[in-house]
Parts: C-alpha cells; sequence; structure tokens
C-alpha cells in the first residue's frame, strides 16, 4: 500500500487550505487554488482584483511555503499559461499596490510585511505593521487578505504596461 | 451521530418563545448535542459558523434536516443569526430550508452589538445585529450618519479593535469581537497601512 508521507509544515498549510477561512474567502471569489495539483511548497493561488482597463480579474501568486507555519510565506506573480514568473510588465500596479509589487526590488517577492524575503533587513516593520508581520496564528488567509485589499484598492491602476 | 430519521428528541424546546412572526429566541438550554458530521445518505451540508473568541469561524458539515439550533450546538441565553440579518433566525427550521449550503450563521449571547468608531476625535455609535460584516460596519462608519467619505476613501480605511493594532477580516461578523463582559466592540476608523521604507 502507497502511504503518502507529509511533514509538519505541508500537512499544516494543507490543512489550512481545507479550513473554513480559506475556503469562505475561496466562496466569496475572493482567490481560488489554481490547480488541486501542486507540488509542495509551490502551491500557486489566485487572488481576484477590481476591474480594470486591460488588467486580469486575478492575479495568479506562486507561493514557496516550506517550513510554514514557523516560517512566513513568501509569493510572486505567476503566468499560469507559460507556467512561469510573471512578465514584469504585466505585473499590478498603481498607489499602494505598486509599493507592494515592485520587481525593481524584487522580482521574487511581495513587498509587505508578512512576506519571508520583505520582512528580512526592515525592522522598523516590526513595530510599524505589527499586525501584519508573521508570527504564531497566521495562516495564508492572512497573507491573501493583505493582496486581496492592494487589488481592491483606489490607487490600483490595472498592470504596468496599461497603467 | 444523529441524522435524518434518528435525530433524538430534546427533552425541552429550545426555543419557546415567539417575539414576532419570523422570529424566535433560545428561552432553554438544548438538552441534545450532535455531531459536526453527517450520516451515510443524509443530505449533507455544509455551514459556517461564527462565534467570538480566538477561532471566530468554523466550517463544519451537518445533516441538512436537522435544526439548526442542533447544528450550531447552541447554548443557554444564545441566539442565532444569518449573516447580515437583523433578527434572529426562525428556530425550528431546518439548516437546508433556513442556510443552506456554505450558508454563514452567527452564535451570540448578545441580541445587539453596540459598535462606537471613534475617528479624528468624535466617536459615534450604532447598534448592529451580532451577524453583521465588518464590512457593513465600516459602510456605516464611513456613510452618512457617522464620518461621510467617498468611495475613494472609503477603500483605503479600515476599522482597527481600539487599543490594538488588529484590523478585522471586512467578512469577520461584528459579533465576533465582543467580550465576555459585556455586547459592545469599539474601534478605530483607521487610513490603510502603507508598507514602505
Amino acid at each position: 500500500m502507497d502511504v503518502e508521507f507529509q511533514e509538519p509544515d505541508e500537512r499544516t498549510f494543507r490543512r489550512h487550505l481545507a479550513g473554513a477561512r480559506f475556503r469562505a474567502g475561496a466562496d466569496r471569489g475572493d482567490w481560488r487554488l489554481v490547480s488541486e495539483e501542486w507540488a509542495w511548497p509551490h502551491p500557486i493561488i489566485a487572488v481576484s482584483a477590481a476591474p480594470r482597463a486591460g488588467a486580469p480579474s486575478e492575479v495568479a501568486l506562486r507561493f514557496t511555503v516550506d517550513g510554514y507555519p514557523t516560517a512566513a510565506p513568501t509569493a510572486a506573480p505567476w503566468d499560469t499559461q507559460a507556467n512561469a514568473p510573471l512578465a514584469n510588465h504585466l505585473w499590478p500596479t498603481g498607489g499602494r499596490t505598486s509599493l507592494a509589487f515592485n520587481p525593481g526590488w524584487n522580482a521574487s517577492a511581495i513587498y509587505i510585511p508578512c512576506d519571508r524575503v520583505a520582512i528580512s533587513g526592515h525592522d522598523p516593520w516590526l513595530q510599524l505593521h505589527r499586525a501584519y508581520v508573521w508570527g504564531p496564528g497566521k495562516e495564508i488567509v492572512d497573507y491573501l487578505l493583505i493582496i486581496h485589499d492592494l487589488l481592491h484598492s483606489h490607487g490600483y491602476a490595472g498592470v504596468r504596461q496599461t497603467a | 451521530m444523529a441524522g435524518r430519521g434518528s435525530r433524538p428528541s430534546p427533552r425541552r424546546p429550545v426555543f419557546t418563545e415567539r417575539r414576532t412572526r419570523r422570529t424566535l429566541l433560545p428561552a432553554e438550554v438544548p438538552t441534545f448535542r450532535v455531531s459536526g458530521a453527517a450520516p451515510a445518505g443524509g443530505s449533507a451540508l455544509e455551514i459556517y459558523i461564527h462565534r467570538s473568541g480566538r477561532e471566530r469561524i468554523k466550517l463544519r458539515e451537518v445533516d441538512g434536516s436537522i435544526r439548526v439550533a442542533e447544528a450550531v450546538e447552541l447554548a443557554d441565553g444564545e441566539a442565532i443569526w444569518l449573516e447580515e440579518a437583523e433578527e434572529p433566525l426562525l428556530a425550528d427550521g431546518t439548516v437546508a430550508e433556513l442556510v443552506g449550503e456554505r450558508g454563514h450563521v452567527h452564535v451570540s449571547r448578545c441580541r445587539r452589538v453596540e459598535v462606537s468608531v471613534t475617528f479624528n476625535g468624535p466617536t459615534k455609535s450604532h447598534h448592529f445585529a451580532p451577524g453583521a460584516t465588518i464590512r457593513r460596519v465600516l459602510d456605516w462608519a464611513t456613510g452618512p450618519d457617522a464620518f461621510p467619505m467617498s468611495e475613494a476613501d472609503r477603500v483605503e480605511h479600515a476599522l482597527q479593535l481600539c487599543n490594538t493594532t488588529d484590523q478585522p477580516d471586512p467578512s469577520d461578523h461584528v459579533g465576533s469581537f465582543v467580550t465576555a463582559e459585556g455586547c459592545g466592540v469599539c474601534f478605530d476608523l483607521v487610513p490603510k497601512h502603507r508598507f514602505e521604507g
């Protein structure tokens, strides 16, 4: 008999994907797991975006979640058709969104306090944005909520090439 | 395990007082409990159950034919609201009739939640049903009866629990933030964070 073995980080992450907060958000259409078939530790989750001219209705993110939930996730925009990183000119932009989606800073991460790459070297964020910093009790949903908010902010203008 | 046709009968009625034509409030303790799982062959439904406390939302699979009070394991003094509903649920209806697949209910001992919101000094207050979403409270707080804002400004503000940096999810229920001491919730209306520097 084949038994699929999962390390604790993968078990916890999959439990959170099946949990009430993630599924309620999916029911609302706020986000979706792009495919049930994904290779640990890189789930791809698409987050809905407010309608903007020339922009897609969602932004897919390829996460890295090894060490979850002790280690914070990190993610980058993903081209699900090409199964490759999203070209820089197609990244979301406008207002607060441009601060977070900034390939000039790092094309492999998002500049928000709960991203493991972004928090490194940003000690002031630990106080300034304490509620958003990854820590005990945080779930992948907390990361997704920030992205969803940015993609529905007043300043969000769509993608870089048309903004 | 309780299920269609095999549901245990309560020794006492869960709801005995009819307050309006459509609503009932709980008067006695339910004397039974049900498993969260639906029986094989039953009309299983999943419902979201919101309460105050650390785990604010649960997803539970139940038999659609059981009463809502059973499905949420209603305790003494509690009542049940559908999300955004002003009045408690008709208690003798079933989950399938009143809630439906992936419906949201809120369970609370508070009949109304006294919400106070402070913005740039002044404070405004308003009552909400426990199942009102934070999004709806924000709509009131930024609307003509509180601190009027344009749509552009509204989406750039959030409700933050007083004396914390916690900003509840827009889909959270306001009743989830009452404490054991009372039925009030205090918010500050604050600009959303800009992550820079």
